[in-house]
């Protein structure tokens, strides 16, 4: 819960707390510690249909579109409540995509998707990697033609995660091959059994799936458009500043089994500082991801804030895997203790990608140097 | 006075007549100028800001004293303002209801007395008097007994408060003169702490001297704390000061034909001093928040340990990143650097509060 709810909020937090304690299960758990803890699996999507019928996945969306009014602060501490309790807790529709739509979306697009995503009914698969682009999105290639009523789409996007689970493709494609890049981006919303649309399986190194998806001459509808032509940059950047906020809640539940690990050895003398070290850096996470719903609430865009919080919590998290695999020792390559989901080596592997995606690294320590200290761009 | 009126002034005062030039004449010349600095603490009311208003002080909270800290750390201000009006404030905030506080806090607000903690702050156990100060039994009465090295700014007080250990475990708090017989202070320089001081008790009798209090050994942990946070306050503003010195340098130096602030290796740096200095002040905010017991004690050790970690990182990068000119004693980078060095371990060293964050983890 975080500490800045208000009295009537720590109520609403207790039950969704209540909730998540009695319905979710080890199967859904297992299945989220895999599937990278993304809404779309079978057993997600059983649990978050009854979750999400109170108002629960999109609380701090107005009540005509399904949510509760609620303040961010409330929001925020329903998905640390989600992490924490090893349940799928990032929604590309629900918390990433649907603000957009919200704010930049047209009466047809909210009317066809907001209420079918808070009642939990429907996923986004996020679509902006591509071979050729990565941290640099503005060098991605697959392009839409305007034809009339419709784009006619061609290319590959690559590492988009849960496109076989999902049912559309929150899809940036180029749409003006001569303007400067940042307006020549847009965003579609396509469905991804869409005629011409393959997706192949990416299985990475910790034993996920992510995919690949080829687009040749799908034909998009015009009016699955998302907000404006070319302007597709500044949605998606506004779209990451919340992608990028990690909720610290599963790291913690994390750190609670290597404290029982380490309680449980003979001399852990060797382990206690680096498990101090961790709890600072998971208190610091949880400090960065309250201050960045306090922002929201006060009406502000935590760029630089979640540029700090995405590159903390991520760091901290993958620190936080190695030591429990040098905790647990051999047994960290066996199965699954009790009260873990995946063994050690599995959750370090895992941790991998946390430094890579959602923006790597370094672009958050661009932003920070950049919008945080006024240093210039680099050349 | 409000809390924006007392680091503005501070700020001003820091520009304009007690700017980094003078605290590096400071500390190169012996410290000639600290009466001098002294007075100025006591003429902007900086000495009473935590005391009571009916005792003659402003009344403010830590979060107050914290804001100042910041401004004294940025401007690279000496120890005395931390050892005679924090350490010593904090411990005697502690005191329930003696007389003998209330006249004690009476003469500081009105400059009259000019208090020292008798202890070595690097770690909890010797501030609470364990390990430096003990009351022993003998045919006379009862004395204080035991030594504190690394004592700072005994030279400008005029009076030590002395915690000391009794028999029953808890801790006796006493107003010792300099001069009482059986005490005696020596001083030692080196480059990091500069002029330090000895303070040795051979049995002081306890009935010759003022005892303001006796507390559980807990209180005095719950002071430690505080201090910690205190101390980190001036940390983080020590690593802000050495930040903005690193930035400014990167903006106007060029290399290999283009200015240093424009690779983007420098830029990372950059951006890893300021995530350690955002966290760290998130840290102070938190620990703030926190009433006493085992919220504070963690909170206090989270911010003291990422802090000190902080103002190392920043010290380091900031080096780097100025190259040979900030090695110099004419810089006011090197002085910043001394302070934070020292300041890293006043109130428990990073190792230290990591392992009460540890402590505090595995129990059960």
């Amino acid at each position: 819960m975080l500490r800045l709810l208000s009295d009537q909020e720590r109520v609403s937090d207790d039950r969704v707390c209540a909730y998540i304690d009695e319905h979710a299960t080890p199967a859904l758990r297992r299945e989220a510690e895999l599937g990278e803890y993304i809404f779309g699996g079978v057993e997600s999507r059983r649990f978050i249909r009854g979750f999400a019928a109170n108002g629960w996945l999109v609380p701090h969306w107005p009540a005509a579109y399904g949510g509760l009014g609620a303040t961010a602060a409330l929001s925020y501490s329903i998905r640390e409540a989600m992490s924490r309790a090893g349940i799928p807790h990032s929604f590309c529709a629900a918390h990433m995509a649907g603000d957009v739509l919200i704010k930049y979306g047209s009466p047809y697009l909210r009317e066809q998707f907001l209420a079918r995503i808070a009642r939990g009914e429907i996923e986004f698969a996020v679509g902006y990697s591509e071979p050729g682009a990565g941290s640099d999105m503005l060098a991605l290639r697959m392009k839409a033609e305007d034809c009339g009523d419709h784009y006619l789409v061609n290319g590959q996007k690559v590492f988009n995660t849960h496109a076989h689970q999902a049912e559309y493709h929150w899809l940036a494609v180029r749409t003006d091959s001569e303007a400067p890049n940042h307006k020549a981006l847009s965003i579609l919303l396509v469905d991804l059994d869409s005629p011409g649309v393959t997706i192949r399986p990416m299985i990475t190194i910790a034993g996920s799936r992510t995919n690949e998806v080829f687009y040749v001459d799908v034909r998009v509808p015009k009016a699955r458009l998302v907000g404006e032509p070319n302007k597709g940059f500044t949605y998606i950047l506004g779209q990451l500043a919340r992608e990028r906020l990690f909720p610290p809640g599963q790291h913690l539940r994390h750190f609670d089994s290597i404290v029982h690990t380490v309680r449980a050895l003979p001399d852990p003398a060797g382990f206690r500082q680096r498990l101090a070290q961790s709890k600072i850096e998971l208190e610091a996470s949880r400090l960065l991801y309250e201050r960045c719903a306090t922002l929201m609430d006060q009406g502000k865009d935590p760029d630089l804030e979640s540029s700090l919080q995405k590159l903390f919590m991520s760091d901290c998290a993958q620190k936080m895997s190695r030591l429990g695999l040098d905790v647990s020792g051999g047994a960290g390559f066996g199965p699954p203790r009790e009260g873990e989901e995946v063994n050690s080596v599995t959750k370090q592997l895992a941790n991998v990608v946390l430094t890579i995606y959602g923006g790597a690294s370094e672009i958050q320590k661009n932003i920070i140097a950049q919008r945080g200290m006024g240093l210039p761009r680099t050349r | 006075m409000s809390l924006e009126l007392i680091t503005a002034s501070a700020a001003k005062l820091f520009e304009k007549d007690f700017d980094l030039g003078f605290m590096r004449s400071f500390r190169a010349s012996g410290q000639h100028e600290k009466a001098q600095l002294l007075r100025m603490c006591q003429e902007m009311g900086w000495h009473g800001l935590v005391i009571d208003e009916d005792r003659g002080g402003f009344g403010y909270q830590l979060d107050v004293l914290c804001a100042l800290l910041q401004e004294l750390g940025r401007a690279a201000f000496p120890t005395l303002y931390f050892s005679h009006f924090v350490a010593p404030l904090l411990t005697l905030d502690s005191v329930t209801g003696s007389p003998a506080k209330q006249r004690l806090l009476e003469a500081i607000a009105n400059c009259e007395s000019t208090p020292v903690m008798a202890t070595n702050s690097s770690t909890a156990e010797s501030f609470a008097g364990v390990a430096a100060f003990r009351i022993e039994e003998a045919a006379a009465g009862a004395s204080i007994c035991g030594s504190a090295e690394l004592v700072c700014d005994v030279d400008s007080a005029t009076l030590l408060i002395v915690p000391a250990l009794r028999s029953d475990g808890k801790i006796a708090l006493f107003a010792v003169e300099k001069d009482q017989p059986g005490v005696h202070i020596g001083e030692r320089v080196d480059q990091a702490y500069g002029r330090t001081f000895s303070v040795t008790c051979s049995s002081v009798l306890v009935g010759d001297v003022t005892e303001l209090d006796v507390l559980p050994q807990s209180t005095l942990r719950d002071v430690y704390s505080r201090c910690a946070i205190a101390q980190s306050a001036v940390l983080i503003g020590n690593a802000q000061r050495a930040m903005t010195f690193a930035v400014e340098h990167i903006l106007v130096r060029k290399q290999f034909g283009k200015l240093l602030a424009e690779f983007q290796a420098v830029q990372h740096q950059a951006a890893d001093m300021y995530r350690a200095v955002d966290v760290a002040q998130l840290f102070m905010r938190e620990a703030l928040e926190q009433p006493d017991s085992d919220g504070l004690l963690e909170s206090a050790s989270c911010c003291k340990a990422w802090t000190n970690d902080a103002a190392f990182q920043v010290s380091a990068t900031s080096h780097q990143l100025m190259g040979g000119t900030g090695y110099m004693q004419e810089t006011n980078l090197q002085l910043l650097t001394s302070l934070a060095i020292r300041g890293q371990y006043e109130f428990g060293s990073a190792d230290y509060h990591r392992e009460v964050v540890a402590t505090l983890a595995l129990r059960k």
